[in-house]
């Protein structure tokens, strides 16, 4: 029992790995904290399973693969349209961080009028690891995808120019003018990155959770919490507690019943804060 | 005298209002008197300190369910008024020692964790708060109710207004404008922050136990929504922060455009209070005010509006 719910936290941690991922990728290149994630990440999962609500089957893979990747160029092109240049000036990230809030909102509100109730999928099937273990092919596929995400972003920050650059942005703004890279064009690209992993992530939570878009503000402050925790643009770190913050939220389920465990974020966000402040001085 | 005349029709219309205009109109002043209570106790850390506190409205929802609890105890309503007070300045005291040490965006968003905390709470502790479904007791007469919201009111916008211009006041700005230069005149950025979040939590407090004293019911989403997150905020930067008369003009408006402009379509303050957050962020806390007056400019005269 004890085991089955550990591996149920470790599905679900690979999920909150993903959406760390996606978070630290825009908290630490830039210093902006985008308080939308959370409402991407819910949606890309609505839109997954209600797409494999219609198109069940063998189509579900597929389903899997363009719904992420068809928000992650919509979210691309959003992050586009956004101006810049405002957001990398003085008290730019406290404007991006409002600015963002308000999305929230209007997400929020779209939101609810357009998927009034909760979504989930409608059968998940399930095989058996021995033991006493089962494990859905929808969590396992997860798991598998967060390894590879942090291993792909890992590359990204590693081996490409994007990385670099973002890497250098993280030291600050100075040194990427120095190496000659566009703040603005890597501020759309690291939202852009960032949003494209957290879609993925929600599309993986459509098949293997209920989801509201009420829980977007929830999903948000545990990815927040956990790349504030990750300290830097490490996505393997992020993926690690990630993993921690669904084994812990078992724990949690476990000892306390299901509904006590969306308050692990908003519980340990503003301690992470807080210390991360008191190390800053 | 000129100072006094604004306020002799602003009291005029709280005693006349109800008089003349029914109980519709009576009902809407009330909504007005809470929003100015909770606008003018935000104004304290939002406009005078200058940090964007998204969990104000954890201490209305607070306030709510401790008056309501102790109403179903069979105790006295002013008791329980009492209670949320003490309440909400007690729990204001230990979150500000956490809170104090953050700035800007980190203090911004470790608010807004309180404030999902306090649904979680409201939603899970069934025994006490009555889980999702709420908790009701006996509402009071809605005379007796407007008259002490109105007293409550009149109370705040007093302290508001004695405070703003008092050397507290003045330190309390000093260090939302720059913490570095107020703590070099010797003032103490910490303690000054600490003791507005407590007056400005213990007033929402007092204004959420009035609401069930009228509604005589609350739930986790009328205590701890998003909507009484972001209406104070949103009222303060309608009207203008760190003066006494832009955080009751911004919740005035706010609650005729909801009343007037959005009474069909639930859910609507979300989408506007969206706007106004955005317009925030791209052209800066007083936008929104731009925004609004040049609205009403523009239908008053028909004119093209100016916009920032």
């Amino acid at each position: 029992m004890i085991l089955q719910i550990l591996l149920q936290g470790f599905a679900t941690g690979a999920l909150w790995g993903m959406a760390a991922q996606g978070m630290s990728i825009i908290l630490h290149s830039g210093g902006f904290v985008h308080m939308a994630v959370g409402h991407v990440l819910v949606i890309a999962g609505i839109v997954a399973s209600l797409s494999m609500q219609a198109w069940a089957g063998s189509g579900s893979l597929v389903v899997l693969l363009v719904v992420p990747t068809a928000l992650g160029v919509f979210t691309h092109w959003i992050h586009r349209k956004l101006p810049w240049k405002r957001f990398l000036g003085e008290k730019g990230q406290g404007g991006f961080f409002l600015f963002t809030l308000g999305g929230v909102m209007v997400l929020e509100f779209l939101g609810q009028r357009l998927w009034p109730l909760p979504t989930g999928p409608k059968e998940i099937a399930v095989f058996s690891l021995g033991w006493g273990l089962f494990l859905s092919l929808w969590s396992a596929l997860g798991i598998c995808v967060s390894i590879i995400t942090s291993v792909a972003l890992w590359t990204l920050l590693r081996r490409t120019r994007l990385g670099f650059a973002l890497r250098a942005w993280e030291r600050g703004t100075g040194e990427i003018a120095l190496i000659g890279v566009d703040p603005k064009w890597l501020g759309r690209w690291s939202c852009t990155v960032g949003c494209g992993v957290l879609c993925l992530g929600g599309a993986i939570a459509g098949t293997t959770q209920t989801l509201t878009v009420q829980e977007g503000i929830f999903w948000t402050t545990g990815a927040l919490c956990l790349a504030v925790w990750a300290g830097s643009l490490r996505p393997v770190r992020a993926n690690l507690l990630g993993w921690s913050l669904g084994i812990g939220q078992g724990v949690i389920s476990m000892l306390f019943g299901p509904q006590w465990h969306p308050i692990v974020g908003p519980l340990l966000l503003p301690f992470a804060l807080w210390l991360r402040s008191k190390r800053g001085r | 005298m000129k100072k006094m005349t604004p306020i002799a029709v602003m009291c005029s219309v709280l005693v006349l209002g109800p008089i003349l205009s029914g109980y519709y109109g009576s009902l809407v002043l009330w909504v007005i008197c809470q929003q100015g209570v909770m606008a003018l106790s935000y104004d304290f850390m939002g406009g005078m300190a200058g940090k964007v506190h998204l969990g104000h409205g954890f201490y209305f929802g607070l306030g709510a369910y401790v008056c309501i609890i102790s109403k179903q105890a069979q105790i006295p309503w002013p008791v329980g008024v009492v209670a949320s007070a003490i309440c909400g300045a007690v729990v204001s005291k230990l979150v500000s020692l956490f809170l104090s040490s953050l700035r800007g965006m980190e203090f911004a968003v470790s608010s807004l964790c309180l404030a999902l905390v306090g649904g979680i709470l409201a939603r899970n502790l069934e025994p006490f708060t009555g889980g999702s479904g709420g908790i009701s007791a006996r509402a009071e007469a809605f005379g007796v109710v407007y008259v002490f919201s109105v007293c409550i009111f009149l109370i705040s916008f007093e302290v508001h207004r004695r405070l703003l211009t008092s050397f507290w006041g003045r330190a309390l700005r000093a260090s939302g404008a720059d913490p570095i230069a107020a703590s070099s005149l010797g003032i103490s950025t910490k303690r000054i922050e600490g003791q507005a979040m407590v007056l400005g939590s213990t007033l929402a407090a007092i204004a959420g136990s009035i609401y069930p004293l009228q509604s005589g019911y609350v739930s986790p989403e009328s205590a701890f929504g998003l909507d009484v997150m972001l209406s104070p905020i949103a009222a303060v930067m309608i009207g203008g922060g760190a003066t006494t008369w832009g955080p009751l003009w911004g919740a005035t408006i706010l609650v005729l455009l909801q009343e007037i402009a959005l009474g069909g379509i639930p859910g609507a303050n979300l989408l506007v209070f969206g706007i106004f957050f955005m317009a925030a962020g791209l052209w800066g806390h007083s936008a929104p005010k731009e925004l609004v007056w040049s609205l009403i400019r523009l239908s008053r005269h028909h004119r093209r509006p100016v916009f920032f």
